[in-house]
C-alpha cells in the first residue's frame, strides 16, 4: 500500500494561492464590506424582528463568502461582535 | 458602480468546483489550521485529545504536521464525552443558546451519537446537495418528494435544507402508507423523488401490485444515500427502469457531517468530495500512513467545515474509500472522486476460511446475478472459532429455479471474493422492507467473538490470500 512520502507533506499554505482568481476576490471583498454594514445594522436594529431577519441574512451572506474562499471566520459569529 | 457579471450556469460554484489542487490544499489547510485553533479554544474534548497528544496548535502548519503530528478523532471520544457530560452531547464547543436542532446519526455501528447543529450549519450542510444536484440540471422550483416520516435522524432533514438551499419545491411524503405515496407521486408529478435505492424499488412493487405504472408520473431523477444501492450498476438499471427515469443521483454521507459525498451527472462510477465543505484524504488503517496511490483502498479521515457546534478534525469514519484525486470522466470537477463510492468498512470485516469478506463487496456482487432481486441479508455468525456467512436474498419472480439461482450466486461469489459463501435464495416478498436505512447485515456473534476475529484478521498473515 503505497503512502505519502515526507517529501510531500512537507507542503505548507502559501496564502497567496487562496486567491480563486481575480473576479472572485473582487466579490468577496465586496461582501466582506456589505457585512461589515450589515453587523452595523444589526447592532442597530429598531426590533428584535429586524435583529433576527438581519441574522438570518447574515447566514446566508456568509454561505456565498464560503463560496468565494473566505477563510478568515468559520462561521457567522465566531468573534464577538467588535472583535476584529 | 461595478459591471454586472454573467453567472457562470455550468456550476453551481465553479470558483472552487474546477479550482486546481493547489488552491483547493491551501483553502483547506488554511481552514484546518484556523478549526484546530479554535477547537482547541472552544471543545474541551479536543483540548483533552491535543494535550494528551502534547500538540498545540500553533505546531500544526503543514500538511505533514496534519498527517502525522495532529491526533485522530473517532466516535468512541465523542461519545464516550457525551455519556460524561452533563449536556449528553460530544465534544461541545458552542453552548445551547446557539443549537437550532437536534439529531442523532443511524446507530449503525450500535450507538446513536447526539448532534446539535447552528441554523447557519444546517444551512452550510444543506449546501453540500446543491452540487451534485444542480449539476444534473435540477433548478430553483423544481419539485422534490420526501419519502419520509421526518425524525430524528440528521441525513433526511439536511436533504431538506438541501432543497431550500437551492430554492426547490417541497413536497413531504410524511405520516402515508407506501400506497399512498405512489397516489401522491403521481398526482403531484415531482421532479425528484428522495429515498433509499431499496425503498424506492419497493414503492415501484407497491405501484405494480396496486395497477399503478409509476412511470407516467414523469419522475425524472432519483436520489438519496444511506446504501449501496444507488452505486450499483444493477440496481441502478433496475430503478431506471422501473420508474422510467434517466437521473439517478448518488450521496454519500458520514453521519457526523452528512452527505459530503455527490455524484456529478457523468457519474463516472462515484462520488465527489464535496471540497467546500470537508477535507478527506485515506489512510493505510494499520500504519495511519496517508495514502496517495491512486486505487488504493483505504480509510477516510475526514475534516469537516459544516460542524463547529461538535467539530470534527482528523475524524476516522471507518469507511474504506478509493479516492482519484485527479479525476477526468468529463465532469470538469477538479474535486477527489471516490470510485465506487464506499467500498466498505475497516470495523465490519468477516474473515471465512482465511479470506477477508467485506459485506459492502458482497452487496455489489449480489447486484449483478440475473433472476436475483435487490434484497437481500448478510447473516454473520462464529462456529467453532470460525466466523460463518450467510447470504440471503429474494428471487425476483416466483418462476425462478431457487437451487439454480443459489448455485449461480455462489459461483459468482466465489469468482469474485475468492470463497464460496452459504446461499439460501428466499422467495418473492420473504425479507422485510424498510423505509429508511435497510437492516441488510445481522451479526450475531458476541462482542468476545468479535474481538477474537479481529485478532484472528491482525495475526493471519495468509489473511486475504487464501482460497478456498
Amino acid at each position: 500500500m503505497a503512502t505519502q512520502s515526507d517529501q510531500s507533506t512537507q507542503r505548507t499554505p502559501n496564502l497567496a494561492s487562496n486567491s480563486l482568481g481575480a473576479a472572485v476576490d473582487v466579490q468577496r471583498e465586496r461582501l466582506l464590506a456589505l457585512r461589515g454594514q450589515l453587523l452595523l445594522e444589526r447592532q442597530r436594529a429598531v426590533s428584535p424582528a429586524v435583529a433576527r431577519a438581519l441574522e438570518m441574512t447574515e447566514d446566508y451572506l456568509f454561505l456565498a463568502l464560503g463560496y468565494l474562499g473566505h477563510v478568515d471566520e468559520l462561521f457567522p459569529g465566531e468573534c464577538p461582535p467588535g472583535d476584529p | 458602480m461595478h459591471p454586472a457579471t454573467e453567472p457562470d450556469h455550468r456550476y453551481w460554484n465553479r470558483a472552487t468546483q474546477t479550482a486546481d489542487r493547489a488552491q483547493l490544499d491551501a483553502l483547506h489547510l488554511s481552514r484546518i489550521r484556523h478549526l484546530v485553533g479554535w477547537a482547541y479554544e472552544n471543545s474541551p474534548l479536543h483540548r483533552r485529545i491535543y494535550d494528551n497528544a502534547g500538540i498545540k496548535p500553533g505546531d500544526i502548519r503543514t500538511w505533514d504536521d496534519y498527517h502525522r503530528r495532529l491526533p485522530f478523532t473517532d466516535k468512541p471520544d465523542y461519545t464516550g464525552d457525551q455519556e460524561a457530560t452533563e449536556s449528553g452531547f460530544g465534544g461541545l464547543a458552542l453552548g445551547q443558546e446557539r443549537w437550532q436542532q437536534y439529531f442523532h446519526t443511524t446507530g449503525t455501528t450500535g450507538r446513536f451519537l447526539n448532534e446539535a447543529f447552528t441554523q447557519y450549519e444546517m444551512h452550510k450542510a444543506g449546501s453540500q446537495y446543491c452540487y451534485g444536484l444542480w449539476d444534473y440540471g435540477i433548478r430553483a422550483r423544481d419539485s422534490i418528494y420526501f419519502c419520509f416520516d421526518f425524525g430524528m435522524w440528521i441525513g433526511l432533514w439536511s436533504y431538506y435544507w438541501g432543497a431550500r438551499n437551492l430554492g426547490l419545491t417541497i413536497v413531504s411524503g410524511g405520516g402515508v402508507s407506501g400506497a399512498q405515496r405512489v397516489r401522491q407521486i403521481l398526482e403531484r408529478r415531482p421532479t425528484i423523488v428522495i429515498g433509499t435505492p431499496t425503498y424506492l424499488l419497493h414503492l415501484a412493487e407497491i405501484a405494480r401490485r396496486e395497477g399503478l405504472d409509476i412511470r407516467r408520473a414523469g419522475v425524472r431523477m432519483l436520489a438519496g444515500g444511506g446504501e449501496a444501492g444507488f452505486s450499483i450498476p444493477g440496481t441502478r438499471n433496475k430503478l431506471k427502469e422501473v420508474w422510467g427515469v434517466d437521473l439517478i443521483h448518488d450521496a454519500y454521507g458520514v453521519g457526523e457531517a452528512l452527505f459530503i459525498g455527490q455524484s456529478c451527472k457523468e457519474w463516472g462510477g462515484g462520488v465527489h468530495s464535496i471540497e467546500d465543505v470537508c477535507h478527506s484524504y485515506s489512510v493505510d488503517p494499520d500504519s495511519d500512513e496517508p495514502i496517495t496511490e491512486s486505487g488504493s483502498a483505504g480509510e477516510h479521515v475526514i475534516t469537516s467545515y459544516t460542524h463547529f457546534t461538535q467539530p470534527f478534525i482528523k475524524y476516522r469514519t471507518h469507511d474504506l474509500v478509493r479516492i482519484n484525486e485527479d479525476p477526468d470522466h468529463g465532469c470538469g470537477w477538479t474535486w477527489k472522486h471516490f470510485p465506487g463510492s464506499v467500498l466498505g468498512r475497516t470495523d465490519f470485516m468477516v474473515t471465512i476460511r482465511g479470506v477477508n469478506v467485506y459485506p459492502t463487496a458482497v452487496e455489489n456482487l449480489v447486484g449483478e446475478v440475473a433472476g436475483l432481486s435487490q434484497h437481500y441479508e448478510q447473516h454473520i455468525s462464529r462456529v467453532d472459532g470460525m466466523d460463518r456467512l450467510l447470504v440471503k436474498v429474494e428471487a425476483a419472480s416466483e418462476s425462478g429455479n431457487r437451487d439454480e439461482l443459489a448455485a449461480c450466486l455462489a459461483g459468482h461469489l466465489r469468482d469474485n471474493i475468492g470463497v464460496r459463501l452459504e446461499i439460501e435464495v428466499v422467495e418473492v416478498g420473504a425479507l422485510p422492507r424498510y423505509e429508511l436505512k435497510t437492516r441488510r447485515i445481522f451479526d450475531s456473534r458476541t462482542t468476545d467473538e468479535r474481538l477474537g476475529a479481529a485478532l484472528d484478521q491482525r495475526g493471519n498473515p495468509m489473511t486475504g490470500t487464501q482460497s478456498e
